[in-house]
């Protein structure tokens, strides 16, 4: 199904609206369903569609994908500790820097291999001199190159431990990280820590503007 | 380096009319070095310098000569010509950092150094032998795994630049002569079948549907999650199906054009014979029309050792300038390529009449 705005892009979004037993039904991708719940008012005007309230809730979680897959932002991204490999190289180059990235960018990597793979677990040969590495998803190597400013990190840490402990879910204390936790959070739906990142990452932002 | 080496598209084997050739490659990495996308300069040549030392360890090992180089030092020429044997890969060809190539007498195994991933092994063989080209890369696997550190996770198996290579790091492949499939339009739904499998099938020259020569390669998507001999299980039955079809619709489409097939396999033969200037398509095309003459008992070359895939190796651009005797430095290289196969095409022996 092709998307109903730009006719271009494959339709992800089916929108079925019954207004006095009269039903109708369109079809949008990720990108032009973000544009339309955006504030620009050039790219809104696009369409007369009457998006409810709860609609334009569900859009805006597109719209943070989106703007996040097209805008990374250079200093806050998530960078491999070891071998310096962005996070939004990768995502577009599709190539890893160093073994250590497998560790880094895991969240992503895992959700890759399960799109074409049979499984995510080596089954094959064991080599027998081998350097093994630790691929597993680490928080410090989620973090920055650069130390995180002092003040966000200490909120951070209070964060852990007022707010969400009984998950074991550290919340990161800079905006890339929460950005990939945001992520993460809404693939396995949950949305309470979703909504917690997303405060999280609005009062960082809150706080860049004041300083 | 005149010397007359068989090379492996040289070797007899009694391959089937639809298996061209089966290929092993095994992606690994080393640690302590960042993967091709970050390697730096200086760590890309002590990377290429070290591996090139395998050269004389694995000679000592097989007890066979060994061909080693830095492709990156090599003239555009020499190494267009690797690129068209398949002795290097597109990555290793295009790249503009210090990269190596060890290279057996008979091309049949090859050992990339920094192109996509550190280390990358291939083996080749003609006809269908796939278990042979397996041991021989696992063999050779084994002798670097002794001499290197492997970068390796428990999670993730062989750690490597793209994901599409990860855990095996093993792709497989066949090359198949699907003329009847082709012709037949059923390519497209085969893929979409095939895919389903994770088993990828492409144009081996030129790409999808239009690969001149009829000729294409199947290999596996799957790299993780399942052992090597399930991969390996999987595309050998897909395979022996597809060869089973092929070789079904080609002898139903013969009954059913007879006159039409009979007419358009002697009209590529008189054009390879007599042309005097010759396209690379074109002249693929014709030579698999006359592959496929071959198999339907249409015509038959009066040399039986003749190898329509050697020669189609042999008319590539550069392999074919390489080769060529000329004084005559202003010639086309259509030219050269027409005058090559009259050269190299057989008298055909029987001429089946209706």
């Amino acid at each position: 199904m092709i998307c109903d705005i730009c006719h271009k892009n494959k339709a992800t979004i089916i929108y079925t609206e019954v207004i006095n037993g009269e039903k109708t039904q369109r079809c949008f991708c990720d990108e032009c369903a973000a544009l339309m719940n955006s504030k620009n008012p050039g790219k809104q005007s696009k369409t007369d569609l009457p998006m409810g309230s709860i609609l334009s809730g569900i859009l805006s979680s597109y719209m943070e994908r989106y703007i996040e897959s097209r805008t990374p932002n250079k200093h806050d991204e998530a960078v491999c500790p070891t071998c310096g490999m962005k996070f939004s190289t990768f995502m577009k180059e599709r190539l890893l820097g160093c073994p250590d990235c497998y560790g880094a960018f895991s969240m992503v990597i895992e959700k890759q291999l399960k799109a074409v793979q049979p499984g995510t677990n080596h089954a094959g040969k064991i080599p027998e001199n081998a350097q093994v590495y630790d691929t597993s998803r680490t928080e410090s190597i989620q973090s920055t190159v650069k130390a995180a400013p002092a003040g966000p990190a200490r909120k951070g840490r209070k964060k852990t431990q007022t707010g969400d402990a009984k998950k074991k879910v550290t919340i990161a204390s800079d905006e890339a990280s929460l950005r990939l936790q945001l992520r993460d959070a809404v693939e396995k739906e949950d949305y309470m820590l979703a909504a917690k990142l997303r405060d999280r990452i609005k009062e960082l932002k809150d706080e860049k503007k004041d300083n | 380096m005149k010397k007359k080496i068989t090379k492996w598209y040289m070797e007899k084997s009694d391959h089937d009319d639809v298996i061209v050739s089966c290929r092993v490659r095994l992606a690994r990495n080393l640690s302590g070095y960042n993967f091709g996308r970050m390697l730096s300069d200086s760590d890309a040549q002590k990377l290429v310098d070290n591996v090139r030392l395998f050269k004389k360890e694995i000679e000592g090992r097989e007890n066979k000569p060994y061909y080693s180089c830095d492709v990156s030092k090599l003239s555009p020429r020499e190494k267009e010509v690797l690129l068209e044997s398949h002795a290097i890969s597109p990555d290793l060809y295009s790249k503009e950092q210090a990269t190596g190539l060890i290279l057996s007498e008979d091309e049949s195994v090859s050992i990339m150094i920094n192109g996509r991933d550190h280390i990358r092994i291939a083996a080749i063989t003609a006809g269908s032998n796939m278990k042979k080209v397996a041991a021989l890369a696992n063999r050779v696997d084994d002798m670097l795994d002794a001499s290197f550190k492997y970068a390796y996770s428990d999670k993730y198996g062989y750690l490597t630049s793209s994901l599409a290579d990860v855990g095996t790091g093993l792709k497989a492949s066949y090359m198949l002569f699907l003329p009847a499939i082709t012709s037949s339009g059923r390519l497209g739904s085969l893929e979409a079948e095939l895919a389903r499998f994770g088993i990828m099938i492409k144009g081996v020259y030129g790409d999808g549907n239009k690969s001149p020569g009829y000729l294409h390669r199947l290999f596996n998507r799957r790299t993780i999650g399942l052992p090597e001999s399930e991969i390996f299980e999987s595309l050998e039955l897909v395979v022996s199906q597809i060869a089973d079809l092929e070789k079904k619709q080609r002898r139903e489409w013969y009954e059913r054009n007879r006159g039409e097939i009979e007419d358009k396999v002697f009209r590529s033969y008189g054009v390879l014979k007599y042309a005097r200037s010759l396209e690379l398509k074109d002249a693929m095309t014709l030579l698999a029309q006359i592959e496929l003459g071959r198999f339907l008992g249409i015509i038959e070359p009066a040399d039986v050792n003749f190898d329509i895939h050697r020669l189609m190796l042999e008319i590539q651009p550069a392999t074919l300038c390489n080769n060529a005797v000329t004084d005559d430095r202003e010639i086309s290289t259509e030219k050269l390529r027409a005058a090559y196969i009259r050269k190299k095409l057989p008298k055909i022996k029987t001429e089946k009449e209706d």
